[in-house]
């Protein structure tokens, strides 16, 4: 039994802005619906109660002061952008929506 | 003339620069010779910087006639794996998405690494952002096992661990998410440390998971680890989750002997379904060796054992999904152009990503979705304490814990790429470290038989967090246990290379 | 029904930029109006390998901002990524606090009286700014501002009216000037505004369906749309229709608000705790030291300066920023009484710097030289007028108080001998007048006064003469 059908690849792929195609669909619906089901045998396990883990933690948090360092020339900045003029990154017209 | 040296270790190179045995300059060229010789077959790199290894060689050349000091590893060629950021080097973290990319600041590790006086060579391939246990996935061309080319070399530190065998460079630094520095030392029989969590920076190493990635060193020698790791090891400004305690004389700690060291043997692993008999017979003899050499072995229990692979690839592959989000064509790397933003995103990382790291993100953004999270994320996230939790309750009753690296010595090229859940199975042994943080060591142990062929077989170590000084101790008694480990070199070395 | 058959009911969500000299996560430098793209370093662009590091001047001036709203700090607090696609976001997630923020509770004090009760205070990097139509069909991104410290201060939906929004964000923006933790810019955007609006039946205890206003980034805004908001959701519950959960843009033109996005294509944010973080704790001997070093806030300030028995008007002028404030009760320490003080700073000392354009911070009058000037007045050393140009003298730089009455000769004349001299010859120069004034002309009174003041340049004690003057018309 698919356990993460065709429909819900879909909807994960767009979330993650992944262009799949059908056979990608068909494979990764595979994929998943069977690593999934390895996966929910943590459901086997008693949890009630325990903290959950994040990472392991560093004794004391390490912060920075506020000292400001010398930023990127623009022209580093942007050297390795796909799409730029002198002072933007560019990219295709969008919605603005946040 | 300088070909002799190589093949021996890192501090004995490092010497013989210092006492002037030999040129650094000659030292590179003979292992460039090498790498010239086998890379064809083998295939562990991804990018070699002549030029600039050539000039940091002549550096320390220059430096030692003008009577400067020189750096514990003045003059030693090494490799990185392409995880690594190096300033001015292309670094591709063998994805496609970053195809062209170089970094415009250096990392942590090359800049330790620099300022120790090592040669960097040049960037050794991996499995596409880490993701994958026999360096198959991503655009470039497969790695092959020296100790026989028809195999994996493991991964996803492959590149590493099979330069290393080939004796390319005496030194390699790999990463490690949930094994990919020791299951591949344990397939091309060198030796790899998974350091503590927090115990090496991050900074400078592209992320795969961040709560589990650790940088850490392969080499031939278990004391060359001791002198990576102290130049790795120590708090770095540029990572908040790096600690900040001392190392102790990693160096020293691998003169120390495996009497008196309580060793936990976790017996329940070794019914383990899939165990090959051969791996299984290799760490038998392991634990024997140990017992004679004044080991005491004492029976541990892991209960949550057989729930760490699901816990891990729940919890890697969310940390994957988020932390390559930032791959989306814009400020670096590859892009698919479209005058809609949304296809350009979705066509750019479509393309960029290998099928493995695609379904690892598509796993990742599962998990995490909010009407998930609570079923998969959340609760993996308690069952990584209770599998911590069984390690600090084992660690009261030893001072190690010893397993096998992998239950297998190794497997065919292609044998295992369509089948992503048995490979995830096979990291059995070796992702409750990364759950947990803590420090782990493959040395070694022997050689088993896969069908015709014989292959490396390793020897993992595991020790309580920020404890590495105990794997070294063990590991390098152990070494000593068995000389003759260390003579066998590959087939390929004997057959024409060398 | 009609609006007022229906309860508004207003929430915020405030985010203000922390006044530090470089990024939440990185030691990139951040300040406004730099040339696009000025103020970036590996991190803040997202290259691989790059890791937060937190500031702690931000966690500092987050925490006291915290304490001053009398929330209860959390000795413990995390992290999480929040995640979207978007241009002007290069990680592909914000660093922001999720389950678990530093700050719980608390309130903002808007009036006196009343306060509006907070859910949460948590700290989070801002985005990038997007430049529309750089070229046809083609946007530009500027990453000066991706990185930034901000605080988001969430409150409950507890605002019953628009323009107590306005006050609430008004007392805010006073307050973190007020604590230097930050410049409360609106129109800089270092203070941005997003509203929770929804209305309910008067007498309904159930909240209505909320729509959330974004950037709303001026007072008169903020109020302005509440209102819109307020008559499209009445008008839609009139015709017995449901408000739909939506994120809402106002139209300032056109002062009506639109749906941007509904509920149903809200984003999964995938939220989980920032692996790259360690927690965040707060030490309690650490939180007592950043308590004690609170200064006196505005509410406390302005009741004490009530209790001193000035005016509201004089209170609230006092208590614009703090520096006002602080200036005052210097003067008052320095020996002034408190509604002289006030006279002088709200008036001849608040003129002279909105003339000068100077900050109260570099004002050239000491308090100890304000005070000393009303000093010379109380002991009638020198009269109202001269005061005005001493006081002009020493804003001037010209020298301490008492040195410019003595090289100006501005001392007041009070020797009633020599004044009655005076008097005698002027009464006696205008016989008319003198004649007019005793024949009960009473504002002739003046004039002689006046001509006192001349003869004397300024310098006669007006009592005195009024005095003489009193024994002059008595004699006949
Ligand atoms: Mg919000
Ligand atoms: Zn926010």
């Amino acid at each position: 039994m698919a356990r993460v059908v065709s429909d819900e690849i879909r909807a994960l792929a767009r979330l993650c802005r992944l262009e799949l195609e059908e056979a990608e669909i068909e494979r990764f619906s595979a994929d998943l619906s069977r690593i999934v089901a390895h996966i929910e045998t943590l459901a086997g396990i008693e949890v009630e109660g325990v903290e959950p883990f994040v990472g392991p933690e560093a004794p004391a948090a390490q912060l920075r002061a506020d000292t400001p360092a010398t930023p990127l020339a623009r022209e580093r900045a942007l050297a390795p952008v796909p799409a730029h003029d002198e002072e933007f990154v560019l990219v295709p017209r969008f919605k603005d929506e946040m | 003339m300088a070909a002799e040296f190589v093949g021996m270790g890192a501090a004995r190179l490092a010497a013989a620069v210092a006492e002037g045995e030999v040129t650094a300059a000659a030292l590179l060229e003979a292992h460039l010779d090498r790498i010239s010789a086998l890379d064809g077959e083998v295939r562990a790199w991804r990018h070699l910087d002549l030029e600039g290894a050539r000039a940091q060689a002549a550096a320390v050349d220059a430096a030692r006639a003008r009577g400067e000091r020189l750096g514990p590893l003045a003059g030693v060629p090494v490799g990185l794996k392409d995880i690594f950021v190096v300033e001015g080097m292309p670094t591709q973290c063998s994805s496609r998405m970053l195809e062209g990319w170089v970094p415009g600041y250096q990392g942590t590790h090359a800049q330790r690494m620099r300022e120790a006086g090592a040669v960097l060579v040049g960037k050794l391939a991996m499995d596409e952002f880490a993701m994958g246990s026999s360096n198959e996935n991503g655009p470039d061309p497969s790695v092959h096992n020296p100790w026989d080319l028809d195999f994996v070399p493991g991964g996803s530190s492959g590149g590493s661990a099979a330069a290393v065998a080939a004796r390319m460079v005496p030194l390699s630094l790999g990463s490690d998410t949930g094994g990919s520095i020791r299951q591949p030392a344990s397939f091309c029989g060198v030796a790899g440390l998974k350091p503590s969590y927090g115990r090496v920076s991050r900074a400078g190493m592209i992320a795969f998971a961040s709560s589990l990635d650790q940088a850490g060193p392969m080499a031939l020698e278990v004391e060359d680890l001791a002198l990576a790791l102290e130049l790795l090891a120590g708090a770095d400004p540029k990572d908040a989750s790096c600690v900040d305690l001392p190392v102790p004389d990693l160096r020293a700690a691998c003169r120390g002997e495996l009497a008196g060291m309580r060793v936990g043997l976790h017996r329940a692993a070794l019914g383990l379904e899939g165990l090959d008999a051969g791996v299984r017979a290799c760490f038998e003899d392991a634990i024997a060796r140990m017992r004679e050499a004044g080991a005491e072995i004492v029976d541990i229990e892991l209960p949550h054992f057989d729930a760490a692979v699901a816990c891990y690839y729940v919890l890697c592959t969310a940390e994957a999904a988020s932390n390559l989000a930032r791959y989306d064509g814009l400020r670096f790397g590859h892009r698919v152009p479209d005058a809609d933003l949304e296809v350009q995103y979705a066509k750019s990382r479509a393309s960029g990503f290998g099928d493995e790291v695609k379904r690892r993100i598509m796993l990742g953004t599962f998990v995490l979705r909010a009407d998930s999270y609570e079923a998969y994320y959340g609760r993996a996230m308690k069952v990584r304490r209770k599998i911590a939790e069984d390690y600090t309750a084992a660690f009261a009753r030893c001072d190690l814990i010893a397993s096998p690296v992998s239950p297998v010595a190794g497997f065919r090229l292609g044998e295992r790429v369509d089948d992503p859940l048995a490979m995830y199975l096979s990291d059995v042994f070796t992702v409750g470290v990364n759950l947990a943080g803590l420090p782990a060591l493959s040395v070694p142990s022997g050689f088993a038989k896969v069908g015709e062929r014989e292959l490396p077989v390793g020897l993992q170590l595991i020790a309580p967090a920020f404890e590495e000084a105990r794997l070294f101790r063990a590991g390098a008694a152990f070494e000593r246990l068995t000389p003759a480990l260390r003579e066998r070199v590959p087939p390929l070395l004997a057959k024409g290379g060398a | 029904m009609s609006l007022h058959d229906y309860e508004l009911v207003v929430g915020l969500e405030i985010h203000c930029q922390l006044a530090t000299r470089s990024k939440l996560f990185t030691d990139c430098p951040f300040d406004t109006g730099g040339e696009p793209n000025t103020r970036v370093d590996p991190f803040t662009l997202g290259w691989p390998g790059t890791l937060p590091v937190p500031n702690a001047e931000a966690v500092r001036l987050a925490t006291r901002l915290a304490l001053a709203l009398d929330c209860e700090l959390q000795a413990h607090s995390r992290f999480a990524r929040k995640h979207y696609f978007y241009p002007d976001l290069p990680h592909g997630y914000q660093i922001t606090q999720a389950d678990a923020p530093y700050a719980k509770g608390g309130a903002i004090p808007f009036a006196p009286g009343k306060a509006l009760p907070l859910e949460r205070i948590h700290m989070e990097s801002d985005a990038g700014k997007t430049t529309h139509g750089v070229r046809e069909g083609v946007s530009g991104v500027d990453y000066n501002r991706a990185g930034a410290p901000l605080v988001e201060i969430v409150s409950l939906p507890a605002l019953r009216s628009a323009k107590d929004a306005a006050e609430v964000l008004r007392s805010l923006r006073q307050l973190v000037r007020w604590l230097g933790v930050s410049e409360g810019d609106m129109e800089k955007g270092s203070l941005r505004c997003d509203a929770n609006v929804s209305l309910r039946p008067r007498g309904v205890e159930a909240l209505g369906t909320r729509c959330e206003i974004k950037n709303l980034n001026s007072f008169k805004f903020l109020e302005a749309a509440i209102g819109a908001e307020a008559r499209r959701q009445a008008d839609l519950l009139d015709r017995g229709e449901a408000v739909v959960q939506s994120t809402m843009a106002y139209e300032v033109d056109a002062d009506r608000t639109w749906v941007m996005r509904s509920k149903e294509d809200a984003a999964d944010y995938l939220y989980f705790p920032e692996p790259d973080l360690p927690p965040l704790r707060l030490e309690a001997a650490w939180l007592d030291a950043q308590r004690e070093a609170l200064p006196e806030l505005p509410g406390p300030r302005r009741d004490r300066y009530l209790a001193a028995g000035l005016s509201d008007y004089d209170a609230e002028q006092l208590t614009a920023d703090r520096a006002t404030g602080d200036y005052f009760d210097a003067v008052c320490e320095a020996g002034a009484g408190a509604k002289a003080a006030c006279n002088w700073i709200i008036g001849e000392l608040a003129a002279a710097m909105k003339a000068e354009k100077l900050e109260m911070v570099a004002c050239p009058v000491t308090p100890a030289q304000l005070a000393e000037i009303i000093a010379l007045v109380e002991a009638d050393t020198i009269n109202g007028r001269a005061a005005k140009q001493v006081f002009e003298a020493v804003f001037a730089g010209e020298g301490a108080p008492r040195e410019i009455v003595e090289r100006k000769g501005l001392g007041q004349v009070s020797d009633r001998a020599a004044l009655e001299a005076v008097v005698a010859e002027i009464l006696a120069a205008h016989p008319d007048q003198l004649a007019a004034l005793r024949g009960g002309k009473a504002k002739l009174r003046g004039f002689f006064v006046g001509q006192v003041m001349k003869q004397t340049r300024g310098r006669a004690n007006p009592q005195v003469v009024q005095a003489l003057l009193d024994a002059a018309i008595a004699e006949r």
